[in-house]
């Protein structure tokens, strides 16, 4: 297996993750979420922080990474989920441009733009080298496996359905007898802590985080993965993911193939053919790529 | 003997243009009162008003001894308040044994669901099935069906008979007759007022956010103004609009 490979396989791992997050969160629950980006961030940055400055493991790096991005979603559900759900969408989009700002911005704390590295990874022990790419790659897909199961547990648990009927008629819920707010802001925290996390294992994967990594692009992309695999299907969020991802990075190789065309034009090329995808998948398969029945 | 229900000078709407100017109404226990009125006489929103989801209403409020106006609306059920919506009544993307396990504060939730199961044994054989399958008149029966799955004393049910044939309407006006028979009160919602007065004890006409007409069901019936006026020329269907 080509480094090449492990290292699309591992960029797919981490954005399935973001898409599963947001499956949780709009395609189970309704929660319109234009800032995941941000939550990432906060992991990413908050693992890399740890792990440098305060010496933390690479471990204790993740969980906290997961804990913080959780911790940053409370007042933004505090804030929005009382609310129709389009309020949801504008203050998230600006919650990740503050994040964003806020790091280039905050000079003593992350190191601006110039952002931070050196950020360790686990399995230090199998040295520099393939073996510990594979390692690390096997702990993205383990971690994969088990948030998307974990997900499918929790929607078909009795938290699920209260969860798939707010999406439905929130109003519907309430006459009978549930507040809506306490689900939304738990499926928001849940989302924000595997952003969280994707964003902690990107940190680590890359070494490096700063600032130009967490701008808007990453959510929409995941946006778009999310609907091109099925809203409603943790697999086709993973399945999304991958087919998008791989599109992204396989395109490059047109670069050697059509030397006339531009790095910008290609580079704009490519977005758009990824913006053509999604419009004809809304238009021939609504449900997404794995969906049409209803994951329940 | 004091009315379930007792609504006071209930004045609101969606926004700062009222919809509600000022309505009473009493039912008692175990009582059928249809609201008849024409289209946008505020009719279903003063249903939304009593189960508590107008987002500006003003007025009071008291069921079965106690005043609702600081109790919110996912707490009336409890009390024995159920509401039954004109649309999105059930969930579609859940099952249909899910949407009655989806009620809260029901001391064992399956056992009840079973239980009702029995008296609904069309939905009982296709329990596992998305609430989406199901057709109009199945869809009012599973509405029907959550509300009973907390021993409502009130039932509110905004236009039952909404695009539904007119044997499943008979069907589901059947099955209010029955819920009275079990001293549920129901307050009905109601295009087809003629029908629905058919069956009731009493009866509000509503025009313009105000009540302008209450009496016994038969009066009202009977009066060849307010029929003329409100309730369509025609017997039967001709009131369903």
């Amino acid at each position: 297996m080509s480094s090449y490979l492990i290292a699309v396989t591992t960029q797919i791992g981490i954005y399935g993750l973001l898409t599963l997050s947001l499956s949780l969160q709009y395609g189970y629950t309704g929660l319109i979420n234009f800032g995941q980006v941000g939550f990432y961030a906060i992991g990413a940055y908050a693992a890399a922080l740890l792990g440098t400055a305060l010496g933390w493991g690479p471990w204790g790096s993740l969980a906290a990474a997961a804990l913080f991005a959780a911790v940053a979603a409370v007042p933004i559900g505090l804030l929005t989920l009382r609310l129709r759900e389009d309020y949801l969408a504008i203050v998230t989009l600006g919650f990740a441009e503050v994040v964003r700002l806020t790091i280039v911005a905050e000079d003593w704390l992350t190191n601006g733009t110039a952002g931070i590295s050196g950020i360790a990874r686990p399995f230090a022990a199998l040295g520099v080298g393939i073996e510990r790419d594979l390692a690390f790659l096997a702990l993205i897909l383990v971690a994969l496996v088990l948030v998307a199961v974990g997900l499918g547990v929790i929607v078909r648990s009795p938290f699920g359905r209260i969860v798939k009927a707010i999406r439905d008629d929130e109003d519907a819920v309430r006459v009978l007898g549930k507040e809506p707010f306490v689900p939304r802001i738990k499926v928001l925290c849940l989302g924000a802590a595997i952003a969280g996390f994707a964003g902690g294992l990107q940190a680590q994967y890359i070494g490096y985080v700063g600032p130009d990594q967490f701008i808007s692009y990453v959510t929409f992309i995941i946006w778009i993965a999310m609907i091109i695999g099925g809203t409603r299907s943790f697999l086709g969020a993973i399945v999304g993911a991958g087919v998008v991802l791989l599109f992204l990075e396989g395109s490059r190789f047109l670069r050697d193939e059509l030397p006339d065309i531009s790095e910008t034009a290609l580079a704009s090329a490519r977005l758009a053919i990824v913006g053509l995808a999604l419009i004809l998948t809304m238009l021939y398969r609504p449900g997404g790529l794995v969906g049409g029945k209803d994951a329940r | 003997m004091t009315a379930l229900l007792d609504a006071q000078d209930i004045r609101g709407g969606y926004d700062e243009t009222p919809i509600l100017n000022g309505v009473g109404l009493t039912i008692d226990r175990g009582e059928i009162v249809t609201i008849a009125g024409t289209n946008g006489s505020g009719k279903s929103t003063l249903a939304k008003a009593l189960v508590g989801l107008l987002p500006r209403c003003s007025g009071t409020v008291r069921f079965d001894g106690r005043t609702l106006d600081a109790v919110a609306p996912e707490d009336r059920p409890a009390l024995g308040l159920s509401y039954v919506p004109q649309v999105a009544n059930v969930f579609p993307e859940l099952t249909i044994e899910e949407n009655l396990w989806v009620v809260e504060g029901v001391g064992n939730r399956r056992a009840r669901a079973d239980e009702l199961f029995g008296r609904f044994p069309s939905l009982a054989e296709r329990r596992r099935q998305l609430a989406r399958s199901l057709s109009g008149g199945e869809r009012q029966q599973l509405a029907i069906a959550r509300a009973l799955m907390l021993h409502p004393k009130l039932m509110v049910m905004d236009e039952p008979s909404a695009a539904l044939s007119p044997r499943l309407v008979e069907e589901v006006f059947a099955l209010i007759r029955d819920l009275a028979a079990q001293e549920i009160a129901v307050l009905l919602v109601e295009q087809r007022a003629r029908e629905a007065l058919a069956f009731s004890h009493r009866g509000y006409i509503m025009s313009s956010g105000r009540i302008v007409a209450q009496d016994s069901a038969a009066a009202l019936l009977a009066d060849q103004e307010l029929a003329r006026l409100f309730l369509g020329q025609g017997r039967s269907n001709a009131a369903a609009s």
